[in-house]
């Protein structure tokens, strides 16, 4: 039974008249059976005459592993027809050897249960109606934060205030900073590339129109909500998705409190009422980027940026953008609650759904602002 | 069962968590072959002991030696390789829920370089149907099981490649009392076959019982250790009330006079 006493396995065979006597020697166990298996392999294919016999009295020690090898062995070739007899065996060891014998593994179950092709084809079927069910799941779950979020507003006392101010802190307040350095970046070589391309035309002051413009209409927001989308979207996926995962929202339901009403309508109320704010101080900051850049390139004073880009941008230019943040902070609310609701037992599947929510809020986010700025284009604002 | 040298021996072992002293100066020796129960209040630092003998809590202050090495003051490398020797039953199962319960059990077996790969299935089949579940079960993933089944999982995971310490948290907590009576018998044949030892923290009067050779009251951030019949003597309060409570005296009913 010692393990420390390593000394490798091996198999002495006897033949005699009419019989052949194995002796197996040294340590048979877990660690050795690479060493072990193959000579069980090699008795089985050669041919011996009828009458076997195991004698293990050269057995230094085993484990569970090492005996099932030697039972393995001796099953099949029984199995090919062999009288197999075993001589010398300790008590220990016949202890194990039944104790394995009523746990052995039914051959015909071990086989992997399907072959690779019939695999892919469940894979391919499970995911088309997982796509249809996700659909639905989505409808549903849409129409219950609506109606969640109109009951709100019909019982206000319902709101669960302080968990709303706390959430409209964590996205909004502590995303400035991050929000603030990026767009003042992007300003910066927004301003820097516009001026190069209008200089030819001789038009460079008209990069402070281009870098109001697009900074206060598009760039600020998307932005915006491309961070808000990685960095909240993200964090409310796995919050929600542990809290499942832990069996909180068994245990909120069970309290007769809905999960809604704790957990979803405060997140998606607070991005919500936090995305035009932090959308402002984006375009704040894209503005004093772009300026900071004018102003040392095209030797423009502060007072004179600043009158230009009250010219460029109009009051409905401004709300344009400002207008867009609380319907994209309601689609990456939603996308992340709903993903976060749809997590599974498995840490690997916290994974898988973060990642989805990050990429699904984003992409809608997207497809969102190209088609709200055709349609505010088209009614010519 | 005892025998000269200790396979676990704890000198004068302090552990902190955050401002809290959990164990103050406690001495401890596990000899081989024997079932260990480790018993206490909640609070009182089962878990916490058991989590330093396995080296993933830092120590203030002691020693502790598994099998002829200290924990802590080994080498990275070297607490791998004597975790080999040890299979652990945490808690709460702690089954890697994206892999598949046979998969689970295989994993200490691919530690181990070089086992063919149809015999680690066959065995990781033994071992599942050893703790009473079934082959279908094989497949399954962890979020598919209940709760006693996952407990069976993981001490099949422990048991994977017959190590020689078993730690075993709350073992038959959540188990049925057919299943947990089955596991009873499980732990002794294996012990009676591969000269297991066991350590074992639970509050199963029935299993102290059945099982255990010795077992280690945790009070006062110290350890009391005897074996059942001399506890049952022993007058400090929360020992008595323990195995004397009605609860005791049920389970223990004919050991008491």
């Amino acid at each position: 039974m010692k393990k420390m006493a390593l000394s490798a396995p091996k198999i002495e065979i006897f033949s005699q008249k009419e019989m052949v006597i194995f002796k197996p020697q040294g340590l048979w166990a877990a660690p050795t059976t690479k060493e072990a298996m193959p000579l069980c392999e090699d008795i089985l294919t050669k041919d011996f005459p009828n009458r076997l016999i195991f004698d293990l009295s050269h057995l230094e020690g085993f484990d569970t592993a090492g005996v099932w090898l030697l039972q393995r062995t001796i099953q099949a070739l029984k199995q090919k027809g062999y009288r197999v007899d075993i001589q010398n065996g300790s008590e220990v060891f016949f202890t194990l050897s039944s104790r394995v014998d009523a746990d052995k593994p039914s051959f015909e179950k071990i086989n992997e249960p399907h072959s690779l092709f019939a695999e892919r084809l469940i894979s391919l079927g499970k995911t088309s109606i997982e796509v249809a069910y996700l659909s639905r799941d989505l409808i549903t779950f849409l129409g219950q934060v609506t109606i969640g979020i109109i009951h709100t507003f019909l019982h206000p006392r319902r709101l669960h205030f302080t968990s709303l101010v706390a959430h409209m802190e964590r996205f909004g307040v502590h995303a400035i900073p991050i929000i603030v350095m990026m767009t003042t970046g992007l300003g910066l070589v927004l301003a820097y590339q516009g001026e190069e391309q209008l200089r030819r035309f001789g038009a460079e002051i008209y990069t402070i129109n281009l870098v109001a413009i697009s900074m206060v209409r598009e760039v600020g927001i998307l932005i915006t909500a491309i961070l808000v989308a990685g960095r909240t979207g993200s964090a409310i996926t796995a919050q929600i998705g542990i809290m499942k995962i832990n069996q909180e929202i068994d245990a909120l339901n069970a309290l007769g409190l809905s999960p809604m009403e704790v957990l979803i309508i405060p997140r998606i109320l607070a991005l919500i009422f936090v995305m035009p704010l932090i959308a402002f101080v984006s375009d704040l900051a894209g503005l004093l980027g772009g300026g900071i850049m004018v102003m040392l390139s095209l030797d423009v004073s502060p007072q004179l940026y600043i009158h230009r880009i009250g010219e460029a941008i109009t009051i409905g230019g401004f709300w344009v953008g400002i207008i867009k943040a609380p319907l994209f902070g309601a689609i990456i609310g939603v996308v992340s609650c709903f993903e976060g609701m749809r997590v599974e037992g498995t840490a690997e599947s916290v994974g898988i759904c973060t990642t989805r929510s990050v990429v699904e809020g984003i992409f809608l986010v997207t497809i969102a602002d190209a088609l709200l700025s055709i349609f505010f284009v088209r009614i010519g604002i | 069962m005892e025998q000269k040298h200790p396979i676990i021996s704890i000198r004068d072992l302090t552990t902190q968590m955050g401002s809290q002293i959990i164990h103050n100066h406690l001495d401890l020796d596990i000899f081989q072959g024997e079932i260990f129960g480790i018993v206490g209040g909640s609070g009182a630092g089962k878990s916490v002991l058991m989590s330093a003998i396995l080296g993933l809590i830092p120590i203030k202050h002691g020693t502790i030696t598994v099998l002829g090495k200290r924990i802590g003051s080994i080498e990275r490398i070297m607490k791998l390789h004597l975790q080999s020797h040890w299979g652990v039953l945490f808690q709460g199962g702690a089954l890697f829920s994206s892999l598949t319960i046979g998969e689970n059990v295989q994993i200490p077996m691919k530690d181990m370089e070089g086992m063919p790969e149809d015999l680690a299935r066959e065995m990781a089949l033994i071992k599942l149907k050893m703790v009473g579940l079934r082959e279908e079960d094989f497949f399954k993933y962890p979020s598919e099981l209940s709760g006693g089944m996952v407990k069976r999982a993981a001490l099949a995971r422990a048991l994977a490649v017959d190590p020689k310490i078993l730690f075993l948290d709350e073992p038959t907590a959540g188990l049925d009392p057919i299943s947990a009576a089955a596991f009873d018998e499980l732990i002794l044949t294996l012990r009676a076959t591969l000269n297991l030892t066991v350590v074992m923290v639970t509050h199963d009067l029935d299993s102290i019982r059945r099982l255990c050779d010795r077992i280690a009251v945790l009070v006062d951030k110290h350890a009391i250790v005897g074996t059942l019949k001399s506890l049952l003597n022993n007058h400090h309060p929360w020992i008595h009330d323990y195995f004397h409570g009605i609860r005791g005296q049920i389970a223990l009913a004919g050991i008491m006079e």
